[in-house]
């Protein structure tokens, strides 16, 4: 017997984006949220300088060494786990953004004209950044 | 001083980014804190000395940004504690706006101090 077209396996659309995009954006989203309490975690604390070792670094008194400014910020994103966190962030964000982008253009742009001009700028736009992004992150 | 850097990395033969610091450490010894702090600008942190340049109308733009980044990723956890939980009730809504709208606030004012001011 077939599958039964109507109450709860009823079948409202054809192609089941809406379900694949609606889990991308929040599987995205855990990772952006992931990547921001590591970061932020890591520029409020403070870092000390170490050696090729990973030892913690002393001055002649015997103090640890603090880092700041670019020093700090360069150490965060050096090992290579945050990079790698830091390039799956990048990918996320932009098909996060994509597909909320896309949900404002089908839900206030009619003229089909003009929603694919905005989905191709957009499209175009989030490429550029990440592959922006992406330059900045690999030769930090 | 531009030339005393670099000779200082040659001698160094710095390889490392560990032997580039010790070699400003040295510079810092000698009373030379200021101009270290530029010539770093020149070698590692091109990218990172704007932060130093920036003006009143920048910093407020920059905290414009991180305000948003923050309102959308604490206005995010909101959605997914929603679809988690399935809380829908009323209270719940209005209560969850007022917390993210109050501690993305405290959040960009705690981090708008930490980058700008310390």
């Amino acid at each position: 017997m077939a599958e039964k077209n109507y109450g709860s396996t009823r079948i409202v659309v054809g192609a089941h984006y809406g379900l694949r995009d609606w889990l991308a954006q929040r599987i995205t989203a855990l990772l952006m949220a992931l990547f921001t309490i590591v970061l932020l975690a890591q520029v409020l604390l403070p870092a000390y300088a170490r050696d090729i070792n990973g030892e913690r670094l002393h001055d002649a008194a015997g103090n640890l060494v603090p880092l700041g400014g670019y020093d700090k910020w360069a150490g965060i994103f050096n090992p290579q786990w945050m990079r790698v966190l830091t390039l799956v962030v990048i990918v996320s964000l932009a098909y996060h953004a994509w597909v909320g982008m896309r949900d404002v253009w089908m839900d206030y742009v009619k003229p089909v004209g003009a929603r694919l001009l905005l989905q191709v700028f957009t499209i175009v736009w989030l490429v550029g950044c990440a592959g922006w992004a992406i330059q900045v992150l690999w030769r930090l | 001083m531009w030339e005393l850097v670099q000779s200082r990395i040659r001698e160094s033969n710095a390889s490392s980014s560990f032997s580039v610091w010790k070699s400003f450490s040295e510079l810092r010894q000698y009373g030379q804190v200021e101009t270290r702090i530029h010539a770093f600008d020149l070698i590692d942190a091109r990218e990172f000395g704007w932060i130093a340049g920036l003006k009143t109308a920048d910093v407020r733009i920059a905290r414009a940004l991180i305000w948003s980044y923050l309102h959308h990723f604490i206005a995010g956890l909101r959605h997914v504690w929603m679809d988690a939980t399935h809380s829908v009730s009323l209270a719940f809504g209005r209560q969850s706006a007022a917390f993210t709208l109050g501690s993305s606030l405290i959040l960009t004012i705690a981090l708008g101090l930490k980058l700008f001011f310390f």
